[in-house]
Order: structure tokens, then C-alpha cells, then sequence
């Protein structure tokens, strides 16, 4: 059976410098996925795929690098993976998730899944594999389903303390 | 889909920062800097989302930044411009933020509001 989506390459610079980017690959996903993913969330999917592209762009690399993104739309979910290598992610994750993953969290099935458990959440988002040790460091994959039965958008999350207060990390 | 865009303008009773399009951490200007401008100036500030498509955490930040400056300063007052059903009151909703914040359906609500 044929599944649709699509692939894109982009390059991150740290310090906004490829911000341009993000909004490309949003556009790009989301054609794809109202073309080829019926029944899938269009806004929850654009939010998604921006928060987690703008992560890599600000927090993945000290000089530019690679930034990818893969959709693949199956019968029920549209599963994207945003890919980046570099250093510093790491650390933005050990102080705990900002508002923009914990959004992802929020829209995403199995991301919210994942996100249930600290440690497997961090695993999975580091997601080193034990060959890259050593040479290229992956900066993480971030993998989320997004079904296409109904919206997640009408839950209403208790985000983060730090949203009341005013002062929310990235 | 339009790139984002902000406008700023002076009403009678408030300032009033006009956005539209998409915005996100490409935006430039963003919200953030529009905020701070009008802060610095005092008084009422009405950020109007009716023409926005998109919005991503870096709004959202800009909001608490402006809801912060607010509570901390007499005088100062932030009101939200977003209608039933948008995108904008959605991810306001999603993340609890309209419950922070006074949000009106339309820019004429907002302003005679007290």
C-alpha cells in the first residue's frame, strides 16, 4: 500500500539566522499532508512541525548544520520526524521542557505519550545511538503522530507553572 | 499563506498593535518588540490576532511578557483581540492563556472595555 509525504533538507544557523526556514518547511508539510494525509489536523500539524524545527534552529548547533524533516502519512496518523545534530539540545531538555515542546506534547499522540515519562522522553529525545559516539554527535529525533480521528486542539493543558508566572522558557 | 506582519497605532484610549498573516520566530518585527515600544509609553495595549493564520510559542512568550508588564506596572493593561473558532483563540485555549488574559471577540469590544 502507498503511503504519501514527503522529505526536506534544510540548513540550520544558530542565532536565528535560518529562521527563514521554519515557515518554509511549515508550508511544505502542510501541503503535503492536505494533499496526500486526509482527516489530519492541519493547524495542530503546522504547529507541531514549527515547534519542533525552531528547536533544532535555536538550540541544535553552534554553527550551521542540518535540519531534516520527514513526513509519512499513514491510514490513521501523519508521522513526522524532525531531525538535527549538534550539541546544546541536551541541556535546554535537563532544565525541562519549554512551552513550545510542551505544545507538541499536547498535539501530537505519541509525543504525549513519550512525554509521560521523563526519562524515556529524554531518551527519546536525545536519541543517541551508541554508534554516532564518538563522531557525529545527533542532536535528536523527534517523532510524533498526529491521527487523523479528531482534534486534539479542545483540551485545555495545565501547562507549566512558569506560564503563570509570566516567564516561560523556550 | 502571508508572512507576518505588525502595526502599531494610537487610539484614543489605547495602544493598539494590529498583527496579521503568519508569526513565528522569523517574524520581524515581532510582537515582543511592538510590546515593548508601547509599554515604554504606558497606558492600555490591545493586541488584535482577527487577521492572523498562525501563531507559535514565540507569540505566546511575548504575551506573558506583556501580561507581566502589566501586572507589575500601574496603568498598564493588556487585552487580546481573538475570535471564536480562530487558530490564535485555539492555541490560547490549548495552553490556558485566555484564562490569564482579558480576550475579547472583536478590536471595538476590547477597547471599551474596562
Amino acid at each position: 500500500m502507498r503511503h504519501g509525504g514527503g522529505r526536506w533538507a534544510a540548513l540550520a544557523a544558530p542565532g536565528g539566522g535560518a529562521a527563514g526556514h521554519v515557515p518554509e518547511i511549515r508550508h511544505a508539510v502542510v501541503d503535503v499532508l492536505a494533499r496526500e494525509c486526509p482527516g489530519v489536523d492541519l493547524s495542530a500539524a503546522a504547529l507541531v512541525v514549527t515547534e519542533l524545527a525552531a528547536n533544532v534552529v535555536t538550540h541544535a548547533y553552534v554553527k550551521p548544520g542540518p535540519l531534516d524533516v520527514e513526513v509519512v502519512c499513514e491510514p490513521d496518523a501523519a508521522v513526522v520526524t524532525v531531525r538535527g545534530w549538534g550539541r546544546g539540545f541536551g541541556r535546554s531538555i535537563r532544565r525541562g521542557m519549554g512551552i513550545g515542546l510542551q505544545i507538541v506534547a499536547a498535539l501530537a499522540e505519541s509525543f504525549a505519550s513519550m512525554a509521560s515519562s521523563r526519562r524515556r522522553s529524554r531518551r527519546a529525545w536525545l536519541g543517541r545511538d551508541r554508534a554516532d559516539r564518538g563522531r557525529r554527535r545527533r542532536h535528536g529525533d523527534a517523532r510524533v503522530r498526529i491521527l487523523t480521528a479528531g482534534s486534539r486542539f479542545a483540551k485545555i493543558v495545565a501547562l507549566d507553572r512558569r506560564l503563570r508566572q509570566g516567564v516561560l522558557s523556550e | 499563506m502571508a508572512v507576518g506582519e505588525v502595526v502599531v497605532e494610537r487610539d484614543e484610549h489605547a495602544w493598539v498593535v494590529t498583527l496579521r498573516g503568519e508569526h513565528d520566530m522569523s517574524t520581524n518585527p515581532s510582537l515582543r518588540d511592538a510590546l515593548h515600544e508601547v509599554f515604554g509609553r504606558g497606558s492600555k495595549v490591545v493586541v488584535d490576532f482577527s487577521e492572523v493564520e498562525f501563531i507559535d510559542s514565540t507569540v505566546l512568550r511575548a504575551l506573558a511578557y506583556g501580561r507581566k508588564e502589566a501586572v507589575e506596572h500601574a496603568g498598564h493593561e493588556l487585552v487580546i483581540v481573538a475570535p471564536s473558532g480562530s487558530f490564535v483563540r485555539r492555541v490560547l485555549r490549548l495552553t490556558g492563556i485566555d484564562a490569564m488574559l482579558s480576550v475579547y471577540q472583536t478590536r471595538t469590544d476590547a477597547l471599551v472595555a474596562n
